[in-house]
């Protein structure tokens, strides 16, 4: 399984890996499903662009931390879903936690402007 | 999907990905293409805003077609595309006709005419069925791709790796049966300890014994070359009719 890895330098990608996998932690999705649904729950703050949600949806199928299925819808059409796997699940899990003290050490630091 | 067809044409373009995968990678984002359309027109969005909002959100930047590329191209699947690739004109499968029509007589030729078969290595049995094994998959997979025109894309080359397993398969029986058959004969001269392969030059006993070898393993290697260029004829056919069907779906969205 992957290591978990917050280090500065990757914060951002991480940060966009563990959006996508909490948003598929509970039920299969499709790309565009995915995208919409962070824009909804961040109040549009998070803004997803597919040209970053690609690259990370297949490299994080290709870890197995996720697993992209085609379905037919009908003879003409098929689409693609992702599904988190139980590796992706312990993953997040554990990602959990280090946002958790990343947040937590930020704003000890940036609690210094209020002082 | 009249409506992003430049969009699709313009990261297909940009993707420097085999074709095979590049249209998977289109398919999926042909659909999220729609999908998001649709889902901004619900929310109220004109069509034309819709439209704008969508194409804003596909277009892929040149790190992210990087990314991509890096994540799909493996090694293997270089070297797998490398021949997919090819045998695309007509005079390229007219050739691969006739050396598989060539193979396949001679090879009547030579199992129905001679004694030659009569004594061959035992190894000879793995090795036919391998390419047995190998021509009911080549059977199932043509039914599939060219009769049946079942071009699920998740099935579409499901089986094939078989086939070329199959190919490594029969290479291995054929070089272990060249040396098993070669010890087995040396132990039945006089035995010259690691140097058995001299021992066939001792006495007449031994030559002829080695006249038997020889016979034995060139009809099992002539089995074993011939089953293998049929395996990997079967492979190449396939698979070649597998890109293309990927291609043309490919096509059909792109309008190429």
């Amino acid at each position: 399984m992957k290591d978990s890895d917050l280090g500065i330098p990757s914060l951002t990608k991480n940060f966009n890996e563990a959006l996508i996998l909490s948003i598929l932690f509970n039920e299969p999705k499709h790309g565009y499903q995915i995208a919409l649904e962070i824009e909804d729950k961040s109040g549009s703050l998070f803004k997803f662009n597919h040209g970053t949600l690609y690259p990370i949806l297949h490299k994080l199928e290709k870890e197995g931390l996720i697993k992209g299925s085609w379905e037919k819808e009908s003879p003409k059409r098929k689409r693609k879903f992702y599904k988190i796997t139980p590796e992706g699940k312990k993953y997040i899990r554990n990602q959990f936690m280090e946002w958790q003290n990343i947040f937590k050490y930020f704003f000890e630091i940036m609690g210094e402007v209020s002082k | 999907m009249t409506r992003f067809q430049n969009l699709l044409t313009e990261i297909n373009a940009k993707l420097e990905l085999p074709q095979p995968l590049k249209s998977r990678i289109i398919w999926e984002i042909a659909d999220d293409i729609e999908e998001t359309f649709k889902a901004y027109i619900k929310r109220g969005l004109s069509e034309e805003d819709a439209e704008t909002k969508t194409k804003d959100k596909f277009t892929l930047s040149e790190t992210a077609i990087i990314e991509l590329t890096q994540i799909h191209l493996t090694p293997y699947r270089r070297w797998l595309d490398k021949f997919s690739r090819g045998a695309q004109s007509k005079w390229e499968k007219f050739l691969l006709i006739i050396i598989f029509t060539l193979i396949l007589s001679s090879l009547a030729k030579v199992v129905y005419s001679t004694p030659f078969f009569v004594n061959a290595s035992y190894f000879i049995y793995p090795i036919l069925t391998a390419l047995l094994f190998a021509t009911i998959l080549f059977i199932v997979k043509f039914y599939q791709l060219y009769i049946k025109k079942d071009h699920h894309i998740k099935k579409l080359r499901n089986g094939l790796d078989w086939i070329l397993y199959s190919c490594g398969m029969i290479l291995f029986l054929g070089v272990f049966g060249y040396f098993g058959e070669l010890y087995v004969s040396s132990q039945s001269v006089n035995y010259l300890g690691p140097f058995f392969f001299l021992s066939f030059l001792s006495n007449s006993t031994s030559l002829h014994l080695s006249v038997e070898w020889l016979v034995r393993n060139s009809s099992m290697m002539m089995t074993c070359l011939g089953s293998l260029m049929i395996t990997l004829l079967y492979w190449y056919m396939l698979i070649n009719k597998a890109g293309k069907i990927e291609q043309a779906e490919a096509s059909i969205l792109l309008d190429i």
